[in-house]
């Protein structure tokens, strides 16, 4: 199998082509060597051979400021022979030609197989721009594709043209003049690092090393060849002998080589168009009506996930629980019996019922990052972003951090300083992440009244709702701040960022990006969460004692019988008995393993106003924060509060009493299981992708911890106050 | 870049800092000084001297076109950038 990578500035439409190429085949994995995650998928070529396409983070150049970059640049350069790339695509976008033609200009020195594509030919028209993709191809001696990855045209030709370059090798020319000084200090370079037990350095390499100052290529190259390299470095510079930067000489060159290329090749306006996204812009990134938008499609979408994925969650809720008293009655009575329907059905049913919910999440992120509007919000927050010592990079892994932590620590890798990074990949987990949504609605739902506030304007569930997203983000702040003038201090770091054009999102990229979300929240339903369950379940149902079940048969015996003198009706006589049913899977509960725990652990959770079931569930939900809500569905079905065949969580919650029978759950104690479960770390998934992003079990640590921290304290000031406000 | 034909000494704001440029106002790149890594960054995206770039939003965030982009950056990273007016291009023709 061959492996191509594909390769683009981001904005480029590199995602959608990518989604062409692959379709569904698609799969998260990691990059040989560098071990950080990456998405492939497989394709078939016009002639049979298969490849597997490894789809590169957007990058604009090769001198690679971010890790994430740095990625780009690795496995473009890889020489391992097993993981070695066979051929690069590169999509260009063909309204911006110029400045895409300078990645190619550096693409073109790696000296891998190339085919470019050229996207969004199709716009080009009404932008007064016309290519000659013939001469241009000829020019750079590698195919040149004019393709549109959203209407899916030229997607074969791009087939044809990869499955030849691959069989043909060609590598294309690159004829970038460098002035003859700064080339002199490149071999010069090369011929200094050459020594035995070393690679040596490839051309770029050296390049990238001589030009970038402080870049990853001279960090690099100094731990790789000892802190002597960064003297020579300076001396090579010096003696390059300009007066401008490198950088300057550098680019200056590369751009006059693009102009060669495009001269009598492309036609364009040399006056700078508007576009009428600017004239959205003028709104949307105004300093106050961009904000007042800003705030209104950030409740829009909150509000929208709670309203309108509630008639979706019935049908599933309803779908469980008659799947629960079917299996009840198919199935005799006993220990299977009681792991299907009060572990696993109700277990993990009160979790997928979420999904709609998930989806909708995932749907509205994913939307705005495609049309375009995340940008606007990162420049909008910047400003904010800034006071913290962070930047308007830090935005997007904070805001699809409110989806899911994980792909919003892994998003943390377009940030190039490396304290901004790590700060801002600490405070991600505190945002308010689609795990603890279930949490929310649950609580939510059964404790805050559903009446309207302010004016009959705001739903006070919602706006419940909305307070719990915001507590994260909230506390985040002051955690930022501290973080930055501590253990992360330093100065803070440039903030830059293209706006690309407005334009209607992808329904495919959309609706895929959605459906991996989706499918990534069920398998762990059915793995992580079942287990779990299954595991509580066991833990909540053994010891079976024999005196329990005799003492409460006994007492079943005794009862007097429906006598005609009317001592006792059928209908008192069924409510005993059902009162004597509860008491006795009351008992069992108390006296099985996970009761036992509790009462040893509750002293901790009693300042919280928390029973030592809410305590286990929560010690439960280590691996992840839905398990609790499978953990207290499980408890109080086998603790007999919540009725078997409605399988109605809310109702089980509203039914728990302590021993003296007062209701477990009042609201202050609602709010400060919500509370904990907004700061808490409770997610494995999470704490293990930040050692993987920052290489140590350290920061891992320190994030479970203080987090946890965070949260006992927030829970217990919540509930102090509610009690004194007397909810 | 030494030599610009629409320089008039005689008109000092004709030239400034970035930072200081009007809203929907063309200009010329002279010269971004630094090595640093925004500098850097900002040549490879095209800034060079003598290229022509339109402000697009001032305020404490610039937004400036350069070509078909839109890039934003901060006004106190904006400060080092020296631009100069672009003769016979006052306000954007495009209907401000």
């Amino acid at each position: 199998m061959s492996r191509v990578a594909l390769i683009g500035n981001p904005n480029t439409g590199k995602t959608t082509l990518f989604n062409a190429l692959t379709g569904l085949s698609q799969r998260v994995g990691n990059y040989p060597g560098v071990t950080v995650e990456h998405k492939t998928g497989s394709l078939a070529l016009p002639n049979g051979v298969p490849v597997e396409l490894v789809d590169l983070p957007g990058t604009y150049s090769l001198s690679a400021a971010s890790p994430d970059e740095a990625i780009a640049v690795d496995v473009l350069f890889d020489d391992n022979e097993t993981s070695r790339i066979d051929g690069v695509v590169a999509i260009l976008d063909a309204s911006n030609l110029r400045r895409n033609l300078y990645l190619v200009s550096q693409l073109l020195e790696a000296k891998r197989p190339l085919v470019i594509a050229l996207n969004m030919m199709d716009v080009t028209v009404t932008r007064g721009i016309r290519i000659d993709a013939i001469r241009l191809s000829s020019r750079l001696g590698v195919p040149v594709i004019p393709i549109s990855a959203q209407r899916r045209q030229g997607i074969d030709d791009l087939r044809v043209a990869l499955a030849d370059t691959l069989a043909s090798s060609g590598r294309g020319i690159s004829t970038v003049s460098l002035p003859e000084s700064l080339r002199q200090q490149v071999s010069e370079l090369i011929q200094q690092t050459a020594s035995e037990g070393h690679r040596p350095l490839t051309a770029p390499e050296a390049l990238r090393a001589l030009v970038d100052e402080d870049g990853i290529a001279e960090q690099r190259l100094i731990a790789d060849r000892g802190p002597e390299m960064a003297g020579a470095l300076q001396h090579l510079r010096a003696a390059v002998g300009v007066s401008k930067p490198l950088s300057a000489v550098e680019s200056e060159s590369r751009y006059a080589w693009i102009q060669q290329i495009m001269d009598g090749c492309v036609e364009h306006e040399e006056e700078l168009r508007s576009s009428r996204s600017d004239q959205v812009d003028r709104v949307l990134t105004h300093r106050l009506a961009g904000l007042l938008a800003f705030v209104a499609v950030s409740s829009l979408v909150f509000q929208g996930i709670y309203t309108w994925s509630a008639p979706l969650m019935d049908i599933i809720e309803g779908g469980f629980a008659s799947l629960g008293s079917m299996v009840s009655h198919l199935m005799p009575e006993g220990a299977l019996r009681s792991m299907v329907v009060d572990g696993v059905i109700s277990g993990v049913g009160g979790v997928v019922i979420f999904l709609p919910q998930i989806a909708l999440l995932f749907l509205m992120i994913s939307i705005m990052e495609d049309c375009g509007y995340m940008a606007r919000a990162a420049l909008l927050m910047d400003r904010l972003l800034g006071k913290l010592g962070l930047s308007g990079r830090s935005f997007i892994p904070l805001l699809s951090s409110f989806a899911c932590a994980v792909p919003g620590v892994m998003a943390a890798r377009t940030i190039a300083d490396r304290r901004d990074r790590f700060v801002t990949i600490l405070v991600a987990p505190l945002m308010s992440c689609s795990a603890r949504l279930p949490v929310y609605v649950l609580f939510i739902g059964a404790f805050i009244p559903d009446r309207t506030v302010l004016g009959g304007w705001v739903g006070l569930q919602g706006l419940t709702l909305l307070a719990m997203y915001s507590v994260g983000a909230v506390v985040a702040v002051p955690v930022a701040l501290f973080l930055r003038l501590t253990i992360l201090r330093g100065k803070s770091s440039p903030f830059l960022l293209e706006l690309p054009a407005y334009n209607w999102p992808t329904p495919r990229t959309v609706l895929l990006r959605v459906y991996e979300s989706c499918r990534a929240f069920v398998v762990r339903a059915g793995s992580v969460i079942l287990t779990a369950t299954i595991v509580m379940w066991a833990l909540a149902y053994y010891p079976r004692s024999a005196d329990i079940g005799a003492q409460y048969d006994e007492a079943r015996n005794n009862l007097p019988a429906v006598s005609a003198e009317g001592r006792m009706s059928g209908e008192q006589r069924d409510r005993a008995l059902k009162q004597l049913r509860r008491a006795k899977a009351a008992a069992y509960l108390e006296a099985s393993l996970l009761g036992q725990a509790g009462h040893f652990v509750q002293p901790v959770f009693e300042p919280l106003g928390w029973d030592w079931r809410i305590g286990m569930a929560t010690l439960a939900s280590f691996p992840a924060r839905e398990i609790v809500i499978s953990a207290l569905g499980t408890i109080y079905s086998l603790g007999g509060d919540q009725d078997e065949t409605s399988g109605d969580m809310h109702l089980g919650l509203k039914n728990a009493t302590h021993a003296n029978g007062a209701p477990v759950f009042t609201i202050p104690v609602a709010l400060s299981v919500m509370v904990f479960f907004a700061l808490c770390a409770q997610c494995m998934s999470t704490l293990a992708v930040i050692q993987r992003e920052t290489r140590s079990w350290g920061w891992a640590a320190f994030s479970f911890t203080y987090m946890t921290v965070l949260a006992y304290a927030g829970a217990w000031g919540v509930y102090r106050m509610g009690m004194w406000l007397g909810w | 870049m030494s030599f610009l034909p629409w320089r008039r000494t005689d008109e000092p704001d004709r030239e400034g800092a970035l930072s200081e440029w009007r809203q929907g106002r063309d200009a010329i790149v002279i010269d971004i000084p630094w090595a640093d890594r925004l500098s850097c960054r900002l040549r490879e995206l095209g800034l060079l001297p003598g290229v022509r770039l339109r402000v697009l939003r001032t305020g404490s965030r610039l937004v400036i076109q350069i070509g078909e982009a839109r890039l934003a950056l901060r006004r106190v990273d904006a400060a080092a950038i020296r631009v100069a007016a672009v003769r016979d291009v006052a306000a954007n023709s495009a209907g401000l």
